[in-house]
């Protein structure tokens, strides 16, 4: 099974790197870098740079560039092997259908890790090469607290996306409904709803792993309560189990034409 | 069995007179016509059209004062631009264009473009008597009426009505919003049908256009509000498609823009300059052919 | 008689409102068996069921013995083959890397999927193409390379969903003598065309489908042995045949009978047999230099199917 696993993540590797998807999917994460950038040509103090990156980069990240890239990396390569019937080829094979799925998945994922590494460090580096203020350690801290919360983020959201690509023909309309509405707006808007979104949780890995307390998020207000690590872990990574299995489920029942 | 090539004649009979690209934009029409989403969210504009179109005429009835009694309530809450006038256009404007344009742009005119791509339809028009510049016209001119039958066409009912029912004098302060309805929406459309044409023309699906389409509109309007606000230059929030589309629309009414939405000049050039990158990209592409096969 | 390998018992498969297959009960034995049908007859559902890829909306299908409707279906794919009829979507691959994933899916180790590769690629003749990209390849190639993923391991039974589309006439006689071989080597090769000189190039064992219907099924001769609605019709060539032809329709052995010039004759007739051993009879008085039955191919008795189903 590994062998398999590891072919249809390979080339899941080979379809996503490279090529115009993954230079507008890499472009679109460094969109928030353009803060730091731009803060640098005009010459901002040096300690306006680190809470630029604390207050823009960091919810820019999570609210934008985390169901974006989501969206543009994983629901393309599975729609469109369903689209063109190609996944035939896959599920024509002695292995059950999720074996196809969690190469396609892993490969998926491994790709976001790149884009998301490049969106939490290229503006800290940029920043810890434009200012004095802040040491070279906090910049590597807080770049690495949101790349871990991105990480999970690509794991959890990425299963989202796998289940969806599986279920619907329509999944780029709810990967945007479950993404960027109950995702982003729910997981910002005070109210018991706020719990059921998986970006409150993510929202309160980032408050502990980067000390943010006070991020724009242009419409809503800063998260007042958010929930502890443990429980964000579990929730998050419980969540990815759940829609992994549901698409392995739904995978062995969906028709392909 | 030889065929003799000797017995052809060219065909003299009568020619249309129409240009090259009219089939296609015919063709287009039938196509947005026979869609479900399009006639659905068309219907439910010009329906609201009526439906205010109604009010006007129970509000008159019921309430004459109306309009004098709310520019008052406004006046005492320190709102004095509260008035049923180009104001009032603007506030109906951007609820024809966010949640009806947008999303019948994205609906109908990814899929449009992906599926000629994915059938590889080009080859049959190329190899008919088109240019790539009449296949741009011909598919540009039928979206961008769909846009306008949507947005446009509503917007007048409830202009006609507003005028058929209000006091003398109404006319004079409402008599320019068509022509400034008319500048908005026709900017508005023709460039987000370019717009929408070039993302599926480049990602070649209509995924990849809805993302891109996402990025560009919800993504960027965060983005410009962030850089603006972090750099204190508001020039960046011209980066912000959505808030482009509203100082223009206010531009064009007439009214005048806050500071905080940038430049007016700025917000034009950036929509017609983005119009007319998308139409090149998708006249080069086509001019070299690179999409069909 | 060998277990079957392939067992349909009341196949039936809808999508919304129209039929897709209806009714279908067929078994495959080991052999080459051509799957006919115009366009829309039911062939590439038939596939798609018989490989699990859809699900029927009545009935079963057994591949192997194996239920395709339940849980652990995937297994039978260590004994089976398939080629579906859609083109190799993976463009960005080359033949290599796209074959070497087919076959590490099929859960070899590296090494025995390269090997299963070379071989493959031989048997298609592509070795020299391994590291083109597919989308660099002809649609001809493509066909060879959905083929080739197919003929991986060497599977019991082959499917073939239109395998000739595309093929150059060499790469045609050589995919017709792959899979003859095939079936002389006791493998299972189900090979679906709407060509239908193609599939007689290769088998005489046939299911014919129509309007998501079994027409007919088994070999050449006894499925027209059931089209009892029209008369066989027969052509004799020789000499001195009129006394034959008139004793034919005189015994009521021919129900007609047309004279050509050539002094030739054509015959209708219900009674095959008897008109056979009458000609056997003629006696010295004529000779027969050609004798052909002329409604025998299989293009004629699928038209004859088809308006009788009608």
């Amino acid at each position: 099974m590994k062998h398999a696993v590891g072919a249809t993540f390979a080339w899941s590797l080979r379809r996503r790197v490279g090529g115009a998807r993954f230079l507008g999917a890499l472009a679109v994460s460094l969109l928030p870098g353009l803060n730091i950038v731009l803060n640098a040509a005009f010459g901002a103090n040096d300690r306006e740079q680190f809470d630029i990156y604390l207050r823009y980069v960091v919810p820019m990240c999570l609210y934008f560039v985390t169901p974006f890239v989501t969206m543009m990396t994983m629901l393309p390569a599975l729609g469109e092997l369903y689209d063109k019937g190609s996944i035939g080829y896959l599920y024509t094979r002695p292995s059950q259908r999720w074996v196809p799925l969690l190469g396609i998945y892993a490969g998926g994922v491994t790709v976001m890790l790149i884009l998301f590494a490049a969106a939490a460090f290229v503006p800290a580096a940029i920043g810890a090469l434009t200012t004095e203020a802040a040491t070279p350690l906090e910049w590597m801290r807080v770049a690495t607290g949101l790349f871990g919360a991105l990480a999970l983020a690509a794991i959890s959201y990425g299963a989202v996306c796998l289940f969806l690509g599986v279920w619907t023909k329509r999944a780029i309309m709810w990967a945007a409904g479950l993404l960027v509405f109950w995702g982003v707006v729910i997981g910002s808007v005070p109210g018991s709803l706020r719990a059921t979104s998986l970006h409150h949780y993510l929202f309160g890995l980032v408050r502990k792993w980067c000390g943010v307390t006070d991020a724009w998020t242009g419409m809503f207000p800063p998260v007042t309560n958010p929930p502890g690590v443990i429980v964000s872990l579990l929730v998050l990574l419980g969540s990815t189990a759940a829609f992994f299995l549901m698409a392995a489920r739904t995978a062995e029942r969906r028709d392909v034409h | 069995m030889v065929f003799r090539a000797g017995s052809y004649t060219r065909y003299e009979g009568p020619r249309s007179t129409k240009p090259a690209w009219w089939p296609l934009l015919t063709a287009t029409l039938r196509r947005g016509l026979r869609s479900v989403w399009v006639k659905r969210i068309t219907a439910f504009s010009i329906l609201m059209a009526f439906g205010m179109m109604l009010m006007f005429y129970v509000l008159n009835k019921v309430w004459p004062d109306w309009r004098r009694m709310i520019e008052q309530a406004g006046d005492e809450f320190g709102k004095p631009e509260v008035e049923v006038d180009a104001h009032f256009y603007r506030v109906l404007l951007i609820f024809f264009v966010y949640p009806i344009l947008l999303p019948l742009s994205m609906i109908f005119g990814s899929e449009l473009v992906a599926s000629d791509l994915r059938t590889n339809a080009l080859e049959s028009y190329f190899s008919r008597p088109i240019t790539p510049l009449g296949y741009i016209l011909g598919r540009t001119l039928a979206y961008t009426g769909f846009l306008l039958a949507a947005t446009l066409l509503p917007m007048l009912i409830v202009w006609c009505s507003d005028v058929l029912t209000a006091p003398p004098g109404h006319l004079q302060e409402v008599a320019h919003v068509p022509l400034g309805l008319a500048q908005a929406l026709i900017l508005v459309a023709l460039v987000v049908s370019l717009m929408v044409q070039a993302a599926a023309t480049f990602t070649r699906n209509a995924y990849g256009a809805n993302i891109v389409l996402g990025v560009i509109f919800i993504f960027f309007g965060a983005l410009g509000a962030a850089l603006s606000e972090s750099t204190n230059n508001e020039s960046f929030i011209a980066l912000s498609f959505l808030t482009d589309v509203f100082v223009v629309c206010s531009a064009s009414l007439g009214l005048p823009v806050d500071d905080d939405f940038g430049s007016i000049s700025v917000a034009f050039a950036v929509m017609i300059g983005t119009g007319a990158l998308c139409f090149l990209y998708l006249w080069r592409t086509l001019k070299r052919r690179v999409l069909v096969g | 008689m060998s277990a079957p390998v392939i067992r349909c018992d009341g196949l039936c498969r809808w999508y919304g409102e129209v039929q897709g297959l209806s009714g279908l009960s067929l078994t495959v034995h080991s052999g080459v068996v051509g799957l006919l049908g115009p366009n829309g007859s039911g062939k590439s559902t038939l596939m798609r069921l018989i490989t699990g890829l859809i699900q029927p909306s009545r009935g079963h299908v057994e591949v192997f013995g194996i239920r395709m409707d339940r849980p652990g279906r995937h297994e039978v794919f260590r004994r089976v083959g398939y080629a579906p009829g859609e083109d190799v979507h993976f463009e960005s691959e080359k033949a290599v890397d796209f074959l070497s994933t087919m076959a590490l899916l099929g859960g070899a180790s590296p090494a025995q999927a390269a090997a299963a590769v070379e071989k493959a690629l031989v048997q298609v003749t592509l070795l020299d193409r391994a590291d083109t990209k597919l989308s660099a390849m002809s649609k001809g190639m493509r066909q060879r390379i959905k083929l080739a993923q197919a003929l991986l391991f060497e599977p019991e039974l082959l499917l073939l969903d239109e395998p000739l589309n595309g093929m150059d006439p060499v790469s045609r006689r050589a995919t017709l003598d792959l899979v003859r071989a095939w079936g002389a080597a006791g493998r299972t090769v189900l090979f679906a065309s709407h060509v239908l000189h193609e599939v007689e190039a290769v088998t005489d064992h046939l299911v014919l489908l129509h309007r998501a219907r079994l027409l007919a099924e088994g070999k050449l001769a006894e499925i027209r042995e059931l089209v009892d609605t029209r008369p066989r019709r027969v052509r004799v060539d020789g000499t001195g045949l009129a006394p034959f032809a008139a004793k034919a329709l005189a015994d009521g052995v021919a129900t007609g009978v047309t004279a050509d010039g050539d002094g030739s004759v054509q015959l209708e007739t219900r009674r095959l047999p008897e008109l056979l051993a009458l000609l056997r009879d003629l006696g010295a008085g004529g000779s027969v230099t050609g004798l052909e039955v002329d409604d025998a191919d299989l293009e004629t008795l699928f038209a004859m199917l088809m308006e009788e189903s009608a």
